[in-house]
Formats: C-alpha cells, sequence, structure tokens
C-alpha cells in the first residue's frame, strides 16, 4: 500500500489546515495509507480542532519532537510532504538522521511565505531557504500565480493542483425573500496583509449607508480584540469574533456578498468558500483567485489598494437585478463546484508520482 | 575633501572665476557623494565635440579615467558618484588630471575622507550607535585570541563561551555608513552558549534592533537559538534580568527587533547577545528601529520590499533574457578597438605556467592593457621569473605581499588597484590567444547590460567544450586540447560559431572580463565566506544578476586552462566549506536550477556538436 504522510506543524483550525486534512481524508478512501505527522506542542490542539474525522483521533495521526522522532517516522514512507516553510525545514532536519531516506519528497506550497516577513529578517530567510532545502522535491500550487512565482523566483516547475473545499460545509442554501442585502468580510487584525484597516473603513462605510442599505457584519475578530490593538471598531457593523469552520459557512450561506480586501491571495480559500454557499465575492486582482472568479460573471474582483476600483465593483455587486444576482450565484457556485477532495487528492498524489 | 574657493562648477550653475582659463574643475559633493565639474577638450583636438577624459590619481588605489559628458550647452561636464570602494571611511587623497593636456584640474588634490566632502556636513552617524559605546578602544588589539571565559573585548563588549570551547577569536566589524560597530567571534569548538554583551549605559528605552549572525558556516542552512537578554554586572559576571525574545541566528545577518523598558537601561545594564550550540557569533552594536514606511500600494507595510526580494529571486532564476538579434558573425573585429582594460593575475607558485601565461598576454594584447600581477607570497622561483617578466613588458605590474592570504584577498587587492571601467579576472593557469579582449569586448558590447562576459575554454565547466563532464560525472578537462593547440581551436571556434554571446546564469571564474559598475554597485569578492576561493565568483555572479547585470558567454572566444596549479590543496574540503557558505549566503537561491539552465543552452549545445570532433582535427594536424 502506498504509504504518504503529510508534515503539518500547526495547531490547526485554519482554512489551509483544513484542506490538507480534507483532502488526506479523501486519500485514505482512495485506499492510500495517508497521515499527518504533528509536532508534540500542537499536537493536542490539532486533534481537538479536527476531531471531526474519525481517523484524526484513530491512528492517522503522528506526534513528534525533534528531528530524531520525525525521522522515526518517515523512514518507512514512500512519500513525505511539507506544508509549510517550517516543516520543510523539520523534514530537511529529519532526513539528516536517516542513512539514505529513500522517501520522495514534495512541498505543498500553500502561500508564498516569504511574503509574510519583513525584507532581511530571519523568518524571511527560512521562508526563502525552503525551496532551496529539500533536493529531488515535487513542488504542489494550488493556483496558476502561486505556481509562477515558485517557478520564477526559484526556478521549481511547480505541478497546478485541484483546490478543495469540504462541500458538506460549504453549500448554498435557500435565502429568505426580500431580505436586506447582508454583506460580510473577513477581518484579521493580526495579519497586515489582510488589510484590516482597508476592511474595517469599508465595512464602516457600508454601515453608515454609503452604498445603500446594508447589513454589514465583519468575522475573524470581535470589537475587543480590535480595541485592544488600537483599531476602531466601525460604527454600526456587527463583529462575531472569531468562527469555527461551521459558523464561517453558516454566515457565507446567510450572505449576499463576501469582501476579501487583501492585499493579495495567493490562491482565495474562503472567497472559493462563499462561492460554494452561493455568496458573492470580491476579492483582490493580485495572486490567485483569478483562477477561478471570473470578474462580473461569478463574482468581482478589484485592485483592492485602490478604493474608487473596489468601491466601483462594490456599486456593481450591490446594484445587480434580482436575476443577474441568481445568474451570478449559479455561475460561482458552477466554478467551484469541482474544487472537491477527492479531486484534489487525485491530483496531488499524480503531480507526487503516487497516482 | 578641502574646499576649494573660486572654483568654477558649471554643475552648480556658478559663474567662473580667473580659473576660467584652465582645463577644467572638479570639487567633491556631499549627497549623494559625488565628483562634480567640468572639462575642456583638448585644445588641439581634431573634434572638439569629443568628451574629454579625466584621470583620477587616487592615493593606494591607482587610476580612473573619467569620461565628461556634453552637457547640451557646448560644454563638458563631469558627474561621477563614488563607487562603494571609496566610501569605505579611509580618506584618501586623489589629483585630477586632463589626460591629453597632463595639466591638474582645479580643485585637486581633493581629499576623499570617510564619504563625506569638504567642509558639507558628514552624513549622519547611524541611529546605530548613537548612545553606545563607541566601541573604539579595543585592549586587546582590532583582532585577538583569548580564553574563552567571559573578556573585555572594548569599551563597553564583552565576550565568551561555554566549554568545550577553549578560546576565543574576536575580530571587530568596522563601523559603516549602514551600521554601527561589531564584532565577529570565533571558538576553537562549539559551545552550547557563546555570549556577547553590548552595555547599556546612555541607550534611552524604546524599539531597537540588533543585527547579528553565526561567522562561520559548518552545515547547510545552518541556524542556532539566539537569546536576547537584559543583564546586570555582578562582580566579574553577569545576572540575566530578563529575556527579550528568542530568535534564530544564521549564516546571513538578521535584524532582530526588541524593545527595552525604561527600568532597563542606563548604568550597569547590559544587552546580551547568545548563541545556543554554535561555534561561534556576530552581532553589531544594537541600534534604533527604523520606523516603518507606510506603503503607497498595500496596506502591509512590508510587502512592497518582499514583492522586490522576490523580484531579486526571479532575476537571478529567471530565463534568461530573450538575445538580441546576433552581430554578423563575417564582421572583422578593428584591432585596438577594445577600452583599456586591466588584467587582475592573482599568482600562488607554479612558475611555468604563470610564465606561459604572462608571455600569452604579452603577445595577445591588440588593445590598450596593463596585466596586475598580484604574487600571494609565492615560495619558489616564481618570485623571480615574475620580476623578469615585469621587466621585460612594461604592462605587467607586479604586486606582490610576503605572506599567503588567499586567492579571494588577492584578487581583491588586484582589483583595488585598477582603476579602468573594465577588469579581468584571470587565473595564471591559462592561455590566451591573440585579440581575446577584442572578443569578449565585442560579446560586453552586443548585449547591452553585460556586467561580466566569460570565453569558451577546455576546462571551464559549463563553458567547456567539446566535452562539459566525464563519464564518471566530474568536469571534464577535455584534455585531447593542449596549449600548442591554441590558435588552432581559436580557429576552429571561429568556423563554428554563431557569435549569439548567449546569457548564462553563472559563469566560471578561471577568465572574466567584469565591468567596473559591477563591483561599484555590488562590491567586491566576499573573502570572509570565500577565503581560499572555491564559490568567490558563483557568489559575485549571484550578486551581480541581482542587482540586474547579465552575465554573457563570448562564444567565440577560447581561452586554454590548466586548471588548478595554484590554490589547490586541500580541495576537496575546500569545496565543501564553499558550497556551505554558499547555501548560508543565499537562501532560496537553487544552484541545481541554474546548472539547468546553463546545461539546457542550446547555443553552446550546438557548438559543441559542430566541436565533437576537435580531437580528431587537432590530430590530423599534427600528423600533418
Amino acid at each position: 500500500m502506498t504509504r504518504l504522510a503529510f508534515v503539518l506543524p500547526v495547531r490547526g483550525g485554519a482554512g489551509s489546515a483544513h484542506s490538507v486534512v480534507q483532502e488526506v481524508s479523501a486519500m485514505r478512501d482512495l485506499g492510500v495509507e495517508a497521515r499527518i505527522l504533528v509536532n508534540a506542542a500542537n499536537a493536542e490542539g490539532f486533534r481537538e480542532n479536527h476531531a471531526r474525522f474519525d481517523w484524526v483521533l484513530d491512528g492517522g495521526v503522528g506526534v513528534f519532537d525533534g528531528p530524531q522522532e520525525l525521522g522515526r517516522l518517515i523512514a518507512g514512507e514512500g512519500a513525505v510532504v511539507a506544508t509549510t516553510a517550517s516543516s520543510v525545514h523539520c523534514i530537511a532536519r529529519a532526513a539528516e538522521t536517516l542513512q539514505g531516506p529513500a522517501f520522495r519528497t514534495g512541498y505543498c506550497v500553500q502561500d508564498y511565505e516569504p511574503l509574510f516577513h519583513p525584507e532581511g529578517s530571519m523568518e524571511q530567510d527560512k521562508a526563502l531557504a525552503s525551496f532551496s532545502l529539500l533536493r529531488g522535491c515535487t513542488y504542489i500550487a494550488r493556483s496558476n500565480w502561486l505556481a509562477e512565482i515558485v517557478h520564477s523566483a526559484h526556478g521549481h516547475a511547480a505541478a497546478l493542483v485541484v483546490p478543495s473545499i469540504d462541500h458538506g460545509l460549504f453549500g448554498p442554501a435557500r435565502r429568505a425573500e426580500g431580505a436586506a442585502l447582508r454583506v460580510v468580510a473577513m477581518v484579521r487584525p493580526g495579519t497586515p496583509r489582510r488589510a484590516p484597516l482597508r476592511t474595517l473603513r469599508l465595512l464602516g462605510r457600508l454601515a453608515a449607508g454609503a452604498f445603500g442599505p446594508v447589513e454589514a457584519i465583519g468575522f475573524g475578530a470581535s470589537g475587543e480584540e480590535l480595541a485592544a490593538l488600537g483599531m476602531e471598531p466601525p460604527a454600526g457593523v456587527t463583529l462575531t469574533g472569531r468562527l469555527s469552520q461551521a459558523g464561517v459557512a453558516g454566515l457565507l450561506r446567510e450572505a449576499d456578498a463576501f469582501l476579501d480586501l487583501s492585499d493579495f491571495q495567493a490562491f482565495g480559500r474562503t472567497a472559493a468558500e462563499a462561492m460554494a454557499c452561493g455568496c458573492l465575492p470580491l476579492a483582490p486582482r493580485l495572486g490567485g483567485t483569478v483562477d477561478f472568479l471570473e470578474d462580473g460573471v461569478s463574482g468581482f474582483l478589484a485592485d483592492t489598494s485602490d478604493e474608487a476600483s473596489v468601491d466601483a465593483a462594490l456599486r456593481r455587486l450591490l446594484s445587480l437585478s434580482e436575476s443577474e444576482r441568481r445568474r451570478m450565484r449559479l455561475a460561482a457556485l458552477d466554478a467551484v463546484a469541482d474544487f472537491t477532495p477527492v479531486r484534489a487528492a487525485i491530483s496531488e498524489l499524480r503531480a507526487l508520482g503516487l497516482g | 575633501m578641502q574646499a576649494v574657493e573660486g572654483i568654477g562648477d558649471r554643475m552648480d550653475g556658478s559663474t567662473e572665476t580667473g580659473q576660467e582659463a584652465g582645463d577644467g574643475a572638479l570639487r567633491l559633493h556631499p549627497d549623494p557623494p559625488s565628483l562634480r565639474g567640468w572639462a575642456r577638450p583638448a585644445p588641439l583636438s581634431p573634434d572638439p565635440s569629443f568628451p574629454p577624459e579625466i584621470g583620477l590619481d587616487i592615493e593606494g588605489l591607482g587610476t580612473r579615467v573619467l569620461t565628461a559628458r556634453a552637457d547640451g550647452a557646448g560644454g563638458f561636464v563631469i558627474d561621477w558618484p563614488l563607487p562603494a570602494t571609496l566610501r569605505d571611511g579611509v580618506p584618501r587623497e586623489a589629483r585630477a588630471f586632463h589626460l591629453v593636456t597632463g595639466r591638474e584640474l582645479a580643485g585637486s588634490p581633493l581629499r576623499l575622507e570617510a564619504g563625506s566632502a569638504g567642509e558639507a556636513p558628514a552624513p549622519p552617524r547611524p541611529a546605530a550607535a548613537a548612545g553606545f559605546p563607541p566601541l573604539s578602544r579595543w585592549p586587546g588589539g582590532l583582532a585577538g585570541v583569548l580564553p574563552a571565559a567571559m573578556a573585555e573585548l572594548a569599551e563597553g563588549l564583552q565576550g565568551g563561551a561555554q566549554p568545550p570551547a577553549a578560546t576565543q577569536r574576536f575580530e571587530m566589524v568596522p563601523e559603516s555608513q549602514s551600521s554601527g560597530p561589531g564584532v565577529r567571534l570565533l571558538l576553537d569548538a562549539a559551545s552550547p552558549r557563546v555570549s556577547l554583551l553590548f552595555r547599556l549605559d546612555e541607550v534611552p528605552a524604546g524599539r531597537l534592533v540588533v543585527t547579528a549572525w553565526l561567522p562561520e558556516a559548518t552545515e547547510p542552512n545552518m541556524h542556532a537559538v539566539l537569546e536576547l537578554s537584559i543583564q546586570a554586572r555582578e562582580g566579574p559576571g553577569f545576572r540575566p534580568l530578563r529575556v527579550l525574545r528568542r530568535a534564530r541566528a544564521f549564516r546571513r545577518p538578521v535584524e532582530i527587533p526588541v524593545e527595552l523598558q525604561p527600568s532597563e537601561t542606563g548604568a550597569g545594564a547590559w544587552l546580551a547577545v547568545e548563541a545556543l550550540g554554535a561555534k561561534g557569533l556576530a552581532a553589531l552594536a544594537p541600534r534604533a528601529a527604523p520606523q516603518m514606511h507606510a506603503s503607497p500600494r498595500f496596506e502591509d507595510g512590508r510587502l512592497e520590499a518582499t514583492f522586490g526580494r522576490a523580484e531579486t529571486f526571479a532575476r537571478i532564476h529567471g530565463a534568461a533574457p530573450r538575445p538580441g538579434p546576433a552581430p554578423d558573425p563575417a564582421r572583422r573585429l578593428p584591432a585596438g578597438a577594445h577600452p583599456f582594460t586591466q588584467v587582475v593575475l592573482p599568482v600562488h607558485n607554479g612558475s611555468d605556467e604563470v610564465r606561459a601565461c604572462l608571455r600569452a598576454l604579452s603577445a595577445a594584447a591588440t588593445g590598450p592593457m596593463q596585466v596586475v600581477v598580484v604574487d600571494d607570497g609565492s615560495r619558489d622561483l616564481t618570485a623571480e621569473m615574475l620580476r623578469e617578466e615585469a621587466a621585460r613588458d612594461p604592462r605587467i605590474v607586479l604586486h606582490r605581499r610576503e605572506m599567503n592570504r588567499g586567492y579571494t584577498k588577492s584578487i581583491n587587492e588586484g582589483v583595488a588597484l585598477t582603476g579602468a571601467d573594465w577588469v579581468v579576472v584571470l587565473n595564471s593557469d591559462t592561455v590566451v590567444p591573440r585579440g581575446w579582449l577584442d572578443r569578449l569586448h565585442a560579446a560586453a558590447r552586443a548585449r547591452p547590460g553585460a556586467g561580466m562576459v566569460g570565453p569558451i575554454s577546455n576546462a571551464a565547466s559549463w563553458q567547456s567544450l567539446p566535452a562539459v563532464k566525464r563519464p564518471d560525472g566530474s568536469w571534464s578537462t577535455n584534455d585531447a586540447i593542449r596549449p600548442e593547440h591554441l590558435d588552432r581551436v581559436q580557429a576552429l571556434l571561429d568556423a563554428a560559431t554563431e557569435r549569439a554571446y548567449p546569457d548564462f546564469p553563472l559563469l566560471n571564474g578561471f577568465c572574466t572580463l567584469i565591468s567596473r559598475e559591477v563591483f561599484d554597485r555590488v562590491g567586491l569578492y566576499d573573502e570572509e565566506a570565500f577565503p581560499m576561493g572555491y564559490g568567490e565568483e558563483t557568489d559575485l555572479c549571484l550578486r551581480a544578476r541581482a542587482a540586474g547585470f547579465r552575465l554573457v558567454v563570448a562564444d567565440d572566444c577560447f581561452v586554454f586552462h590548466h586548471k588548478s596549479v595554484s590554490f589547490g590543496a586541500g580541495r576537496t574540503e575546500l569545496t565543501r566549506a564553499g558550497g556551505l557558505e554558499m547555501t548560508n549566503k543565499h537562501p532560496g537561491v537553487v544552484i541545481p536550477v541554474l546548472e539547468r539552465m546553463m546545461q539546457e543552452n542550446a547555443v553552446l549545445g550546438r557548438l559543441r556538436g559542430r566541436l565533437a570532433g576537435i580531437a580528431e582535427l587537432l590530430a590530423e594536424g599534427e600528423s600533418a
């Protein structure tokens, strides 16, 4: 049986971790002995966050503490796949403890992490080094933008794989007739590239009626969290705080529009999940969202650094007639309908030469 | 520099004075540091529109030639930004003279001092050093070896390491334009804790940045846990008060921000920078954290710079720019067409081959050139032979060091002695053909933006032909080609070449024509990371590519290479050390990708195909 391990040294709960977990789940259903390896410090939180998958609590998750233990865990694998820059370093260190490891390596590049850290910082150097540590590594990307940046910056031809959405969670629901337009936005106050200030400004203007009668909701942070970080919670905006994956799905199902005003999005998972719920996205043009979101057909794209561009796209979105909105919802649902964990798993196995 | 009163300075629009009748004038401007002034064409020049050239004799650094440019109003102006090599804090005197008349320009001699200009205000000292001890008094000298126990290295700076390290070698890192002073600590053995402590007597509370790195590569992408803490002096030792943060130190310097509370500065407080499990540690004196600049494009103000770094990597790894139309292969290169070029030839023993190299250089010249031989402490008859050769040809200049300092220091010293716009760094086990500089310069001219040009050879890794590698995977030296075949091989290459001048991501360092602009913009070879070679040329190529220069192969120029007569001992270990330094210095650069680009180069592939039978052709020539 093909053995495959994804090294995921995180607590879980975020979109990218969900993606890996649901794809590993699909691989296991396909008969592959796939599992996830988590570092000891995050193991408990990871199990809690992903307890709805039986295999997470039943031998599908290995725990390591240091390179020696990771080396022992991966020694017999057919392939070992990194999922973050730090996991690449973990694998490289673990491989040094083994004599002539036989497994092949992969790096599922979920975002271009050198962009996350200040230029010239140690964190950025570690993220950059993650593209030169594993010899013969297969690089996997979920968007053309990611594949291109990996190729142009490091010369690696990254295989493009199918993204996955948990359609069991993210699906359309019947909306009440005549309900007020509801716009939701993701507010990530601790992540500047997700543009929390820009998002809060726009939510505030929405709540103040600058775009007509609209209900404005922000998720990802509570008013107290914003205030603690010196950010002014805008008047009239409902802030839900942090939500579980199911909570986000419920919110998107009942919303008409989802705003992602990030500086860029390597893939744009939440926009894709919004589309799967029939909620029309407005997403950044810079990045990988353009792969699945056709501007004006299945949602809207904007130059998020330009307020006029965002305003224009939002006005177009909010001024759609009922029939136009229905047509666009169908196009959005159709665009991401094929993003299934099984297709994603198959495409990854093929990219790794295991399919 | 001296302020020169009454000098006409057309760049400034000021009026000229009684010195107007001279050949020109120069003065140093502070911001950006540059020499500015004006010059007249030679009085008897047949073409008064031809820009005059000014010679600049710089103390200890040879002569540079500055070419004036037309100012659009019938005159000629000079505006020469001081290169990095002249902004190193060393005061130097420079004399400027008209190259045709030989007369000194008004304002000369100039004093180039510490990057400042005359009476103009000196650039502000880096915020770094403000408030910190000057580190100007080094009781044990600027470098030395001490027991590994905690010891004073300079005023306000302590260093030491826990056993099993027994001795520590410290080297001062001088203050520069962009950073404060610092120290490099190298141990005889890895230590569980290596410490550097900076006194905080006059430091205001607030955000500081500490720059730290590991001074020697001992493994790929090595890093060590770094602990930054506030400590108090207690007797001969120190007592930790608060750990500020934990970070990681790498081979490449990284900046680590820390925040000091008001109670943590002042008399008796020290900032400890400690590496856990390392064979050394280097750090600069802490400095005030720079302000984060808002970005007009992104809410995350860091993204402009981080996307910029990604673009730098794309320049290194990206497919080579599309070549323009190749020049006519039949075009004859006019003799003497190339600009003045200085050849830096590092020598360490190897008498016969070095003599052959020098004789070939003399015989091959078709234009203005000079050979700067850097004799790096040759022990045998080489030194005597070099003196004979220098006496034989005045274009050969000898620069001798009594002690062998290593290959990279040699070539840097040689480059620092040159002043020409183009320099060739050449191994002394080479033989060049007649017209070789014409060919290298033709390649540079054919590819705008070219910063470095390398020739074809029998033994120059991916520039080799007919074979690149031997069957066992090692680099081929194509032994069928011998020095006496050089003219014949060059003739065969003339017939086979496309003169396509392909772009390469790296050039073999055995023979490289390098533009002065490359050194000015990216600096010299890195003699700290690659003291004995084995990576210094790859490092320079990567920095040049990152800066946007093109690297070009002159596919119509063949230079014979014996390969490795000098600096040849302990190659395996040196190659490994160089590889580790490269990995650590350029994280994220994938050398195999660059190798693949060279392997896939179609121009050289076709050339190798055409010359695959060169051994037979040479044998036929010999039998005939």
